[in-house]
């Protein structure tokens, strides 16, 4: 069963569960600058993922925004604040 | 744990794949768009409804749904000046003083400033013909000019004359192209009393006025230039590239200096 799916369809389904490990590992972690890492290993997952659907026109637009412009503004903007997420209980912060 | 890890993305991945999440086929009843778009653009024999462009998604963009990316563009124009608002009491005063980061990483960051506008100028100049576009590069330009940034420090593109008012200039030097070229067709068919569009690019029979779409050059044969498409690729480009410089150069502002300059919070 398995040798008579096409190699692209196993290479799409592989980035697109990369794709969302990353995404809870993002929503997870405390560590913003983390944070900030595994949403640019996700959007280096559908680079690749878009790259296997033939899209070349959005891989363009899609490396310079996600992987470039977004990391770097993230990571200026948490230059500017605290790297670790505090934690918030009900009735004020621990 | 790692065998857990490993056994739950071979689960997912087989319930992608199981569920044709990954194989669909293009909806059937949606066939006929892409056919009619892949069949038109670049169709010699039957010029009625062609861009005179092999990239389909340039053709889509700038030619067949135009008015779209025209509204995009003035959004994003919108967006930026009101990011400069917050900013507008800001005036610089001496050199801003950022040191960028150690020697090692400098020289790398100058060896790739080289390499990323040029590889930006080219994604946008071929837009008409191969992927890209001006959007795409401007972006990908904006990257060069954030890198500047984190690695050489503020002062280094603001040394260069990259000012407020210059790249706001460029901004609205790539708008005005924009506008103008929306606005040619319609303005020539009416002096002529001719039907035309706005934001049209190539001679219809309905329509007969066009932009053309080979350019004999002497000495280098006819050039494709496909119409508007070129002209509106690098009026986006300088757009995109301007606005977005000068988002990150006004972000990158040390915030004692826009604090003195009373902008931001008294």
């Amino acid at each position: 069963m398995i040798a008579s799916i096409p190699l692209c369809y196993i290479l799409m389904a592989f980035f697109m569960t990369y794709a969302f490990i990353l995404t809870l590992l993002t929503l997870k972690t405390r560590d913003l600058l983390k944070a900030t890492i595994f949403s640019a290993g996700q959007a280096v997952a559908y680079t690749l993922l878009l790259v296997l659907l033939a899209a070349p026109d959005l891989v363009l637009a899609y490396v310079a925004v996600g992987v470039g412009m977004y990391t770097a503004l993230f990571l200026f903007i948490i230059s500017r604040t605290e790297r670790f997420e505090k934690e918030v209980v009900e009735g004020g912060e621990k | 744990m790692g065998v857990l890890s490993a056994l739950i993305v071979v689960v997912l991945m087989y319930m992608l794949i199981g569920s044709h999440v990954v194989a669909i086929p293009p909806i059937q009843g949606q066939r006929w768009l892409s056919w009619k778009f892949l069949t038109s653009t670049y169709n010699w024999q039957d010029k009625t409804l062609w861009a005179g462009s092999p990239e389909v998604v340039t053709s889509v963009l700038w030619d067949y749904r135009g008015i779209d990316t025209v509204y995009e563009t003035s959004v994003f124009f919108l967006a930026i000046i009101g990011g400069l608002m917050l900013v507008r009491d800001y005036k610089p005063r001496g050199k801003p003083t950022g040191k960028g980061m150690s020697l090692i990483s400098r020289t790398i960051v100058k060896i790739v400033l080289v390499a990323v506008p040029v590889v930006a100028a080219s994604i946008a100049l071929h837009g008409h013909l191969t992927p890209g576009g001006g959007f795409q590069g401007g972006s990908v330009f904006a990257v060069s000019s954030l890198l500047a940034i984190i690695g050489l420090g503020t002062g280094f593109l603001l040394g260069r004359g990259w000012s407020k008012s210059r790249l706001l200039g460029f901004r609205t030097l790539g708008l005005i192209i924009i506008s103008s070229i929306a606005l040619a067709i319609p303005f020539v068919g009416l002096l002529n009393g001719l039907h035309a569009y706005i934001i049209q690019n190539q001679w219809k029979p309905w329509a007969p006025v066009g932009f053309g779409y080979l350019a004999d050059i002497p000495g280098l044969g006819s050039i494709l230039y496909s119409g508007t498409l070129v002209f509106l690729n690098i009026a986006e480009f300088l757009a995109v590239s301007a606005g977005l410089s000068l988002a990150f150069i006004i972000m990158s502002l040390p915030r004692e200096e826009l604090k003195r300059s009373g902008g931001v919070e008294k």
